[in-house]
Parts: structure tokens; C-alpha cells; sequence
């Protein structure tokens, strides 16, 4: 039993990591604004 | 007399020299959370026990904590001074090594008890009334719950309980302290209202590494020689540092949109801290289900309960408090005499007094570490006061309490 529970919550951390955005969405926050670059969108817009 | 063991004094011996890093380790580990101004007040927090317990300890602790019993509450005073403790064994304790590499190995664990509660009250402790604080409180409270707990003749042990390596003596009675601490001081300055971020997380990484490295001697090392009872310890403990830096990681993932080093480092002491009482009693498996509660159970009540509530500077309570605490009552349960005949079976065995006996423990040990820190506090700070004043709190502890600097940048 603790071997199952033990490798489900392995499981259920993995999936987490899978899902969780990863370190490109916070270049826009940390990064300074000259560095970002425009999307595609903001580009039209403008 | 009994024979000594070349192997087994080798290993206590190393794993007290190991459990000795731990000291300025946590130093290391707290230093960086704490803001520039304080970094060196927070490391001599840490270093200054090391000196100060190890007097004690051989004054007058190890004889409170493991002398002849008194009645189940205190050791005698036959041990003071450390007289009739010599290189003969003491087979009530450990038949193999030499009674002073015991004694030595016991004095790293007092050591490193009160400076885990330095961190409560980081950034605004006045230094003298520091010293007088951890003096009173490992001999009013660390050698009497150790005598309860670990002695020979202790009413707790008497009982039952188990405690392999410290997660009651150690990491309740230090965690629970600190919550008071915190409560009795206050909080900081400016807490609340400005951002008082880790200055320095490349420090609190080594730290952690330290103290990881360390918690092999604390955990392995108290099954007192280097048989197989020490490989179960050392493997558990890894394993339980691993899920709990892995699940303390992914909470704050969730929570926080990022996985931080920093909350990687946390959930690591956090898990070696759920596991130091359950180390020399459970499987792996039961290593990887301690330290996953504790990590995230230790992310959960610093996040959620303590934190914006009570300014436990650097999450003392949360890690070692509540670490201490699940793993004192997951021993409970995982507990299995298949790894150590000695110990006892547990609840997933059947054996629901275990459980019983483990939050009796819990409870009573919890109880009068907060009574006596809260009298001894208020006593310190009747007669000498406890915090610094504004303007030095303002200015930082280093400059104000020891005339020193930590950064010449340019200089």
C-alpha cells in the first residue's frame, strides 16, 4: 500500500510539473521592457 | 567491561563531526534569507551556540539530559564536569563506543537545538539577552524533554515513545519555541508593509547542501554504530528529503506560478526534519510518505497560516515545528519492527497505542516547551529587555550589535 500511494503522488507531482507554465512566460515580467518583443497582436493593434 | 567497536566509535565519531557542520550550515541557510544588514548577527547566531552549548554541555547538560534519573524527569548531577564519563562504554546507552564519543555526539544535537530558533527572532534580538535566552532555555528545556525522551529512567521513553534521532527533543521543542518567541517579540519593523526579501539565496542553497550533507550524521549516526540499522537511517533520510523538496516545490509551483530554489531548499529541511524521528524505524516507502506530508504539509501551514499573522522571521515553526510534529505522529504509523526490533510496530501493523503514545508525546512536549520559553522570555526582557531599539533595528544588527559589516562592495 505504501508503495502504490508513494507512486501515485510521484505520479500526480509529475503531472503537475507538465502542466505548469514554464520559465517563458515570466521572461515578461522579469525581463526589461526593450527585450521584449512585440507579439503579433500588440502589432496589429498598433 | 565491554569491548569497543573500532567501526562504530568511527562512525559516531564522524557523524558528530558531521552534525557539527550543521551549525554553521543553518547559519548559512538562515543568513541568506535574512536582509544585508543582518547577515552577520543571523551567522553568529548559529556559530556563537556551537561555543556556547559545548561549555554547557560539558559543564553541566549532559549530565541533566543523561545522568542517573531522577525520578524520570531530570538527570542527576553525578556527571558533572563530565565526571565518570570516560572511554569505557556505557552499555545503558551504547555498548560499543566509548561513553565520551556518545556524550560528544549528544553535545552536537544541544548545540544545534537553539540556534534552529534563532531564526524566529532574526533581525531584532539583542545579542546579550540572545546568549542569556539560549543558556536558560537548553537547561530548562532541552536537557529536561531530552532526559524524558532519550535517558535511561526518562518518563516518555519509559512510555514508549519513539523518537529515533531528535524530531521531538530537536525539531518540536526548537519549533514550538520559536513560534513564542515570535509571538513575544513581535514583528519587525516595517513587516507587512515593505518587502523584506531573501538577500542572498545562493546562501540559504549552500546551507541547505550542508545541512543535507549533515542530517546523515544526525540520522544514521543515532543508530550509534555502522551496521545495518545505520544504512536503513541514511537511506530513509535521503528519500524523505528528496519527496519533500519535490513537494514542497510543486505547492509553491501551483501557488506561486514558479519553482523556486528557495521553496526546493525549504521543502528539503523540511522533509529531513519529518524524518528525524521515524529514521531508524520505517522502510523507504514509508521515507517517501513522511517527507512528502512534511513538505507539503509544512508548504501549507507556512503559506497559509503563519505567514501575514505571526513574523516567524525565517519559518522556524513551519518547517521545524510542524516538521517535527508529522513526523513524530508518522512514526506512529509507518513505524515497523521489521526494520528495528528494538522500536515497535505502528498503526498500519495493527498497533494503534503507538499513535497514542507518539501525540502524547507530542502534546506534552509541545506544552512545556512553549510555557517555559514564554517564562524564560519574559524574565530576559524584565530585566534586560529583548529587543534593540528602532533606531539600531532601522540600522541592522551587524553594525549596531557587532561592529561589523558583511559587504565592503568597492572597498
Amino acid at each position: 500500500m505504501e508503495l502504490i500511494l508513494a507512486l501515485v503522488l510521484f505520479a500526480l507531482m509529475i503531472g503537475v510539473w507538465a502542466f505548469m507554465p514554464s520559465g517563458d512566460s515570466l521572461v515578461a515580467e522579469h525581463a526589461p521592457a526593450a527585450m521584449v518583443e512585440p507579439t503579433v497582436g500588440q502589432l496589429s493593434t498598433a | 567491561m565491554d569491548a569497543i567497536n573500532g567501526a562504530d566509535t568511527a562512525w559516531v565519531l564522524l557523524s558528530a563531526a558531521l552534525v557539527m557542520l550543521m551549525t554553521p550550515a543553518l547559519g548559512l541557510f538562515y543568513g541568506g534569507m535574512v536582509r544585508q544588514k543582518n547577515v552577520l548577527s543571523t551567522l553568529m547566531h548559529s556559530f556563537f551556540m556551537l561555543a556556547l552549548i559545548s561549555v554547557q554541555w560539558v559543564l553541566v547538560g549532559y549530565s541533566l539530559a543523561f545522568g542517573p534519573d531522577k525520578g524520570g524527569v531530570i538527570g542527576g548531577l553525578e556527571w558533572i564536569g563530565l565526571n565518570g564519563v570516560g572511554i569505557e562504554p556505557n552499555p545503558t546507552y551504547a555498548a560499543t563506543i566509548p561513553h565520551q564519543a556518545f556524550m560528544v555526539y549528544q553535545m552536537m544535537f544541544a548545540v544545534i537545538t537553539p540556534a534552529l530558533i534563532s531564526g524566529a527572532f532574526a533581525e531584532r534580538k539583542r545579542f546579550k539577552s540572545f546568549i542569556i535566552f539560549s543558556l536558560a532555555w537548553s537547561t530548562l528545556v532541552y536537557d529536561p524533554v531530552a532526559h524524558w525522551v532519550w535517558a535511561d529512567g526518562g518518563w516518555l521513553r519509559s512510555l514508549g515513545a519513539l523518537d529515533f534521532a531528535g524530531g521531538t527533543v530537536v525539531h518540536i521543542t526548537s519549533g514550538v519555541s520559536a513560534l513564542v518567541c515570535a509571538l513575544v517579540l513581535g514583528r519587525r519593523l516595517g513587516y507587512g508593509k515593505e518587502a523584506m526579501e531573501p538577500h542572498d539565496t545562493t546562501m540559504t542553497f549552500i546551507g541547505t547542501a550542508l545541512l543535507w550533507f549533515g542530517w546523515f550524521g544526525f540520522n544514521a549516526g543515532s543508530a550509534l554504530g555502522s551496521g545495518g540499522l545505520a544504512v536503513s537511517a541514511f537511506v530513509n533520510t535521503n528519500s524523505a528529503a528528496a519527496m519533500a523538496a519535490l513537494a514542497w516545490m510543486t505547492a509553491s509551483w501551483l501557488r506561486h506560478k514558479r519553482p523556486s530554489i528557495m521553496g526546493a531548499s525549504a521543502g528539503a529541511v523540511a522533509g529531513l526534519v519529518g524524518i528525524t524521528p521515524a529514521a531508524g524505524f520505517v522502510t523507504p516507502m514509508g521515507a517517501l510518505l513522511i517527507g512528502f506530508f512534511a513538505g507539503a504539509g509544512c508548504f501549507f501551514v507556512v503559506e497559509y497560516v503563519v505567514r501575514g499573522r505571526v513574523d516567524d522571521a525565517l519559518d522556524v515553526f513551519g518547517v521545524h515545528g510542524v516538521g517535527g510534529l508529522l513526523g513524530a505522529l508518522l512514526v506512529g504509523v509507518f513505524a515497523t519492527k521489521a526494520i528495528n526490533p528494538a522500536g515497535a510496530d505502528g498503526l498500519l501493523l495493527g498497533n494503534v497505542k503507538q499513535l497514542g503514545v507518539q501525540a502524547l508525546t507530542v502534546g506534552v512536549v509541545a506544552l512545556y516547551s512553549a510555557g517555559m520559553t514564554w517564562g524564560i522570555l519574559k524574565v530576559i526582557d524584565l530585566v534586560v529587555g529583548l529587543r534593540v531599539s528602532q533606531d539600531e533595528e532601522k540600522l541592522g544588527l551587524d553594525t549596531t550589535q557587532h561592529g561589523e559589516v558583511a559587504y565592503r562592495m568597492g572597498a
